[in-house]
């Protein structure tokens, strides 16, 4: 059985923001890389190959050749093979358009048994992604997931939200996203690192996926950015120096005035 | 002379400014465009040696050294100095440069022994040294922290009455009659000065042109790859690898691997666009090197990387010059060994100031003047090793 990973090239939180002459975000930042918490989605593949007999890990990115950096990146931390859907077609696809090109890839992949997302990428932050590909895939969606463990071929996860923590089953196959508190990411070993640098990226296009160009794209996004603009510079705050006590006075007229 | 600006709160801007307070210049200040050791020296390995071929380099070293010994009781606060020692391991190829090098170290007073592959194994238990033809031990080397370095001087320098202004970024060096006068910030505040220092590293390059002075200095990316070993190693010295070219030091328990064979190190055109971690492939070469030169450590792994900017000029080695106009000084270019020296590039740039000429025994002032490079005067060493980029 594979465990399909589905993984995000994304700038990084440091990096200067770029937008395209479309207001799509500049995805080739100088310190891009593998989402971090699609770090958690791979950690929680690995850890679950690790107790189904047979289980490999693929992880499958959509994205401009560069993303090839987030795929390697989870090879070295242990991945079994990586797979990135690129074409120039898919420039500007919106979610669905995402949803529709990773979801053929699902089918394109032989065996895949559980299909892995983190809970959102860290540049959109929609999250609605994994839901787009259970509904499509007609698989049980187990989200947001703190824990996760796959048992006769059932996945159990455990889910804490502000209703409370649930433990949620269903029969494999499925799709499971985890979040930023399903375990720390592994740091890549060096024989992991090794072993990563002999491994290929196999890139693959629209037409081998059978996929219509005119699915995707910028073209056919439902979301359409028509402007970016700036948020407004933050005004100085104001210090209060304290020097005998009296700022209490200082900062009670202050929250007075403020809450008016 | 009597106002002096100085343009960056890195290292060198403070060393700078307290080797002028033991001159007895007291109207100092320092502008930093962002805050006080946010460039290269917040980013520094810190590795301290005096293993140098070029003698100026190595004298400004091991003047360095009483600083980074005695910093306690000279500016009152512990800069994290640890003496852990300095080893190099050399293979058969270089060992006579190696020990034309020892010598001419040994003669300006470096204290630096040569010991066998077998002692250096005992130093560093779970490393193969095999592969190597020999190796030295500078018991007075470590590592710093370049961070803590930078603040325990800027706290002390405010106690002395040097003002330290944050969030200060130069826009223009101003100048009259040919001769430097303030500067100017970009909110449009000007302040005089009759002396201006940039010690800027990569940022003083257009800070000069304008002004005609074009300095050789290229930003260069570096990455450096933190391992996280899975034992205790104890407290070994700083280990510069001449084999394999890499440089290991442990911090805190995990060993910081820096590559030396030029491959981590590539020229970028803007200091302050650059990746904030390091790539896959470096990770891959430091892999290779570490499994091949620590056999002992059993399942190290990655446990985060590192990344910054080295001002770089053509001959690696740092422009602490005048410049064509009076009043106007560099200490910039420091290439990616200006922690070790800083003490010293400091204290000359207070000299050129004050006395015109070096006072530290055995430096050289003319070798770092700005104009060597037009001259086609590189201050190379003399006994250059094989394979190793120029830096020692
Ligand atoms: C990863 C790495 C590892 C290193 N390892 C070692 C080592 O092991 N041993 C060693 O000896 N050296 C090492 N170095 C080199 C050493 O850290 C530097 O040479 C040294 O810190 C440079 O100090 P500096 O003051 O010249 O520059 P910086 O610390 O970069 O200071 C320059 C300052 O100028 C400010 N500035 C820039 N433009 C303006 C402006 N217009 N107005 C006002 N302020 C401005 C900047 O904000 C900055 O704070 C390493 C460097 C790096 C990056």
């Amino acid at each position: 059985m594979k465990i399909l990973t589905c993984v995000k090239y994304v700038p990084d939180a440091g990096d200067e923001v770029g937008f395209e002459s479309d207001f799509t975000l500049g995805r080739t930042g100088p310190s891009s890389k593998l989402s971090e918490l699609d770090e958690y989605a791979v950690e929680q593949a690995l850890r679950l190959r690790a107790t189904i007999d047979g289980a490999t890990v693929t992880v499958l990115s959509v994205g401009p050749a560069e993303a090839e950096v987030a795929l390697r990146k989870a090879l070295q931390m242990g991945a079994d093979e990586a797979v990135l859907v690129s074409d120039e077609a898919i420039a500007g696809s919106d979610v669905f358009g995402t949803a529709a090109v990773l979801i053929a890839a699902a089918g394109y992949l032989d065996e895949v048994g559980l299909v892995m997302c983190g809970m959102s990428s860290t540049d959109a932050g929609i999250g609605a992604l994994p839901a787009l590909l259970a509904e499509a895939l007609g698989w049980p969606l187990l989200s947001n997931a703190a824990e996760v463990s796959v048992e006769a071929g059932q996945a159990r996860i455990v889910r804490s939200d502000e209703f409370g923590t649930r433990v949620v089953e269903a029969a494999l196959p499925a799709v499971v996203s985890v979040t930023d508190q399903s375990g720390e990411p592994r740091y890549p070993s060096f024989k992991d690192v090794l072993a990563a640098k002999k491994k290929s990226v196999t890139t693959i296009g629209l037409a081998e996926l059978g996929v219509e160009a005119a699915l995707v794209g910028a073209g056919a996004a439902r979301v359409q950015v028509t402007a970016v603009v700036r948020n407004p510079e933050r005004a100085a705050g104001r210090v209060i120096v304290d020097v005998d006590g009296s700022s209490v006075d200082d900062i009670v007229e202050f929250l007075a005035a403020a809450t008016k | 002379m009597s106002k002096v600006v100085i343009i960056g709160g890195g290292i060198i801007g403070a060393t700078t400014a307290y080797a002028l307070l033991k001159k007895g210049v007291t109207d100092i200040t320092i502008l930093e465009r962002d805050t006080v050791g946010s460039g290269g020296t917040g980013k520094t390995a810190g590795i301290i040696r005096c293993h140098y071929g070029v003698t100026s380099i190595s004298a400004l070293a091991l003047y360095s050294l009483d600083f980074f010994e005695n910093a306690k009781e000279l500016i009152g606060t512990d800069i994290e100095f640890e003496q852990v020692g300095y080893l190099v391991g050399i293979g058969s190829e270089n060992l006579e440069p190696f020990r034309a090098s020892l010598a001419n170290q040994r003669s300006i007073g470096v204290e630096t022994d040569e010991i066998s592959p077998a002692e250096a194994g005992e130093l560093w238990p779970t490393a193969e040294v095999s592969d190597f033809a020999t190796f030295c031990l500078e018991k007075r080397g470590g590592y710093g922290d370049g961070y803590a370095t930078v603040q325990g001087l800027a706290a002390y320098l405010r106690t002395q009455g040097v003002a330290i202004k944050q969030g200060a970024k130069v826009a223009e060096i101003l100048t009259s009659d040919g001769a430097a006068s303030g500067v100017k910030l970009v909110d449009g505040t000007v302040i005089d000065a009759d002396t201006v220092v940039v010690a800027a590293g990569a940022w003083s390059v257009p800070l000069l042109s304008p002004l005609g002075i074009e300095l050789p200095i290229t930003p260069q990316f570096v990455q450096e790859v933190v391992i996280n070993p899975g034992m205790d190693l104890g407290a070994p010295p700083v280990f510069s690898d001449l084999v394999s070219m890499q440089y290991v030091h442990l911090r805190h328990g995990e060993m910081l691997f820096g590559n030396s064979d030029g491959r981590a190190i590539t020229p970028i055109t803007d200091p302050d666009v650059y990746p904030s971690h390091a790539s896959n492939e470096a990770i891959e070469i430091t892999a290779e090197k570490a499994i091949h030169r620590f056999p002992g450590v059993e399942d190290p792994g990655v446990s985060t990387t590192t990344t910054g900017v080295v001002d770089s000029t053509p001959d690696n080695n740092p422009i602490i010059s005048v410049t064509d106009i009076s009043g106007l000084f560099v200490a910039a270019g420091m290439s990616g060994h200006g922690f070790k020296i800083s003490p010293g590039v400091g204290r000359l740039m207070a000299d050129l100031i004050v006395e015109g000429d070096s006072t530290i025994p055995n430096v050289t002032a003319s070798d770092f003047r700005l104009t060597r490079f037009a001259e086609g005067e590189l201050l190379l060493s003399p006994y250059p090793y094989v394979g190793a980029v120029g830096i020692r």
